[in-house]
């Protein structure tokens, strides 16, 4: 099911294409060149694990226009840049913009490799990270709005009772309700429920403090 | 240009009509006088011989007179018969005798011829003895005495009084009595023709013939005194007007004509002579002028030619500066592919050596030999690529003459397109070569040619500065015009020219970049001038502007 990572190649000039698909194939890595930033968009899916070694300067959409506009695509390929013409401005520009390394062409291979093999790792890393997060996220989408608060204030250390109190019900109804809570988020403990609670973002500390 | 004086005083022809002038006037002067002298001359003479004339007539009949009182003297008182035939005679010889008579020693009328009271009454009175002939006599101490004798019943009378004596002392006198105009008349009749004359005595005139002198004639009167035995009588002479005509030619009139002519013209002709010279002086310094201004002008053309070249030279290196800096990372590129290849094969080759690790990739198992060969042929191709660009630089900013020589547009354009296409990306902008087949070879330099397309590729890749990064795309194209020049053309896409803009846009440092030096395009249509082509552009129809020149076929075949 997980595809293999891969490292995308866009760079206009042919030669340098075919010399990198070659050094980077040699330390045994799947490569995909493309020769622009429009041919790029158009093979690539979201979807596909790997980084990005992307030409600043090209015909067309130029690799900072293209790297802009990956978030409004919604890509998050780490992006490592390669330039002929690298200048300040331009590289400060392109990491405030989340790339993750500016190379000047000609850099030596093992720059490049590890550049790529950090690119790799940060990006499984963070595919892992956002498929926990989707799933906590799905989980927490089918509870009710009622389990949710319930579970927001069971997360915050509160009682049975308190939460009772607290939302006008009574104590049966809230055990109810946590052990459909417990169930839906597929938990099996008071302490995985908060992590899974602190991973999906739901803070709730405030509210504790009122009635410690 | 020398512009035309204004009209300045020229002295010398009005200094020599002035004096030419005054030489005519002499000489007419001297003509005129010397004609005045000839008429003087003519009545001075005439006046002599009336002078003359006079004197001896009158001498005549006086001594008539004294002849017949010597014979009274030596032979006493006559008889009067005798007296009177000898009388008779005298007067019949002088037609102008009125009377000869004889006056008694009292004074008193004697014997008469002719016999007094013949003539008439008006001679009773003629005889009487003037008063004081006596007294003047004894004052002169003259013997004879002349009268004139005037009056407005008679016409003037000449008397001339002769005493007479005998033994017995005196005894009275003889008179004889002229007709003075009568008397004249004979004297001059012959004398004077074409003269006046006239004769006075005192203010009183008694005699004139010839009339009055006229206008012309006055100026030429001449006067001499005439004493004669107590007579003293003033003559005149004067030329007639028609004497003074016939003196007065037209000479001295035509030389004067003639001359104030002549000196005019000569006056005129030296004004010319002069103005003409002057005029030749100054075409001459016009001209000298002019010969300056060409040599000079052919000084600042050939220095504007060597400025030409020079900022030819100067705007190339003006683009190609900013193509070498760029050229200078675009050689990265190619460099890049170089290391990167190279690299590749040493992991290949140290792969294939650790044959143990062979395992490692599927993709990994075909790395052998031939893809060592293939890393190693592309890092060839590419360090030629990069000594190319290196080449066509160094070519750019060398600094040369247009030499025309026969080139193929196509390969020309194809070198100048890595510069262009590498400038493209700079812009981020897409080149677009649309090369047409079977296009004549042009007469032409390589190295302008590519200057005239980079320049345009430059300016065009400019002009979509500000358009969005996709559609930023250059075209350019080779083809043939209806002359059959070749021509050249690069689109772009940008916002086109303003029509202000367009009229200035090849005028020399005329530039809308911040940094531009404002020569290129005016260096660009030069160059293609000197090709005998020429570089203009138009409106695309969907925006931008095209830029195209021409270059005429190679004619050698």
């Amino acid at each position: 099911m997980r595809a293999v990572p891969t490292v995308f190649v866009v760079d206009d000039d042919d030669s340098v294409r075919r010399a990198l698909r070659r050094l980077i194939q040699s330390v045994g890595l799947t490569v995909r060149t493309h020769a622009s930033a429009a041919e790029f968009l158009a093979a690539y899916d979201a979807n596909m694990p790997g980084c990005l070694v992307l030409d600043v300067r090209m015909p067309g959409l130029s690799g900072l226009d293209l790297q802009a506009s990956f978030t409004e695509r919604d890509i998050t390929l780490p992006v490592i840049f390669i330039t002929g013409h690298g200048d300040i401005p331009m590289s400060v520009r392109a990491m405030k913009a989340g790339a993750l390394d500016f190379l000047a062409k000609p850099f030596n291979d093992q720059v490049l490799l590890d550049a790529i093999q950090r690119a790799l790792a940060q990006d499984a890393e963070a595919r892992r990270e956002r498929a926990e997060r989707d799933s906590v996220a799905r989980r927490l989408e089918s509870l009710t709005p009622r389990e949710r608060q319930v579970m927001s204030r069971i997360v915050c250390g509160l009682t049975n009772r308190q939460v009772a109190a607290e939302l006008g019900a009574s104590e049966k109804t809230i055990k109810v309700h946590r052990a459909r809570v417990m169930r839906k988020t597929q938990v099996n403990s008071l302490a995985e429920l908060v992590l899974l609670a602190q991973a999906a973002g739901i803070r709730t500390p405030k509210v504790q403090s009122t009635y410690a | 240009m020398v512009s035309p004086k204004p009209w300045k005083a020229d002295w010398l022809p009005v200094l020599v009509a002035v004096v030419g002038m005054g030489a005519v006037a002499l000489l007419w002067q001297a003509l005129a006088g010397r004609e005045r002298r000839s008429i003087q001359l003519a009545t001075r003479s005439a006046l002599e011989r009336v002078h003359n004339q006079i004197e001896t007539r009158l001498a005549a009949r006086v001594l008539v007179l004294v002849r017949m009182a010597r014979r009274w003297e030596t032979r006493g008182r006559p008889p009067e018969d005798e007296w009177r035939a000898d009388a008779d005679l005298h007067v019949a010889h002088f037609g102008d005798f009125q009377r000869i008579e004889w006056i008694t020693p009292t004074l008193e009328p004697g014997w008469s011829v002719p016999a007094a009271g013949l003539d008439g009454d008006s001679s009773a009175t003629a005889l009487k003895f003037p008063d004081d002939l006596l007294e003047q006599l004894r004052a002169s101490g003259r013997s004879i005495a002349i009268v004139t004798r005037d009056s407005t019943w008679s016409p003037p009378q000449l008397e001339v009084y002769v005493p007479l004596s005998d033994r017995h002392g005196f005894d009275g006198f003889i008179r004889g009595t002229h007709h003075l105009a009568r008397l004249l008349d004979t004297v001059l009749e012959n004398v004077e023709r074409g003269f006046g004359a006239a004769v006075y005595d005192g203010p009183q005139r008694l005699y004139m013939r010839g009339g009055p002198a006229g206008r012309p004639a006055a100026g030429f009167r001449q006067a001499d005194m005439l004493a004669v035995e107590g007579l003293n009588w003033r003559v005149e002479a004067w030329p007639s007007a028609q004497t003074v005509a016939e003196h007065r030619t037209a000479v001295p009139l035509l030389f004067l004509a003639g001359g104030l002519v002549v000196n005019a013209a000569v006056a005129v002709a030296l004004r010319y002579a002069r103005l003409s010279r002057r005029r030749a002086r100054e075409l001459e310094l016009t001209n000298r002028q002019l010969h300056e201004q060409i040599a000079e002008r052919a000084q600042a053309e050939e220095r504007a030619r060597r400025h030409e070249a020079e900022l030819a030279h100067v705007a190339r290196l003006g683009t190609m500066g900013e193509l070498a800096a760029g050229l200078a990372h675009e050689l990265n590129q190619p460099l890049c592919a170089i290391v990167s290849n190279a690299q590749a094969a040493q992991r290949m080759l140290r792969a294939g050596a650790g044959d143990a690790n062979a395992e490692t990739s599927s993709l990994e198992s075909t790395a052998g030999p031939d893809q060592v060969e293939e890393a190693l042929a592309d890092v060839v191709d590419d360090g030629r690529r990069a000594g190319e660009m290196i080449q066509r630089l160094r070519d750019l900013l060398r600094k040369r003459p247009i030499q025309l020589a026969p080139l193929a547009i196509n390969t020309v354009v194809e070198e100048a397109a890595r510069l262009i296409e590498f400038d493209a990306r700079q812009h981020s902008a897409h080149v677009i070569f649309a090369l047409q087949d079977g296009l004549p070879l042009v007469s032409g330099d390589r190295i302008h040619i590519q200057q005239i397309l980079l320049n345009l590729a430059r300016n065009g890749l400019e002009a979509m500065g500000t358009q969005d990064a996709a559609s930023r795309r250059l075209i350019v194209r080779t083809g043939r015009d209806e002359s059959g020049h070749v021509t050249v053309s690069v689109s772009d896409r940008g916002a086109g020219l303003p029509p202000e803009l367009a009229e200035r846009i090849f005028e020399p440092f005329f530039t809308t970049k911040p940094n531009g030096l404002g020569v290129g395009l005016a260096i660009c249509r030069s160059i293609a001038a000197a090709h005998g082509g020429r570089l203009w552009f138009a409106p695309n129809p969907d925006g931008g502007t095209t830029w195209r020149f021409s270059i005429p076929p190679a004619t050698t075949t």
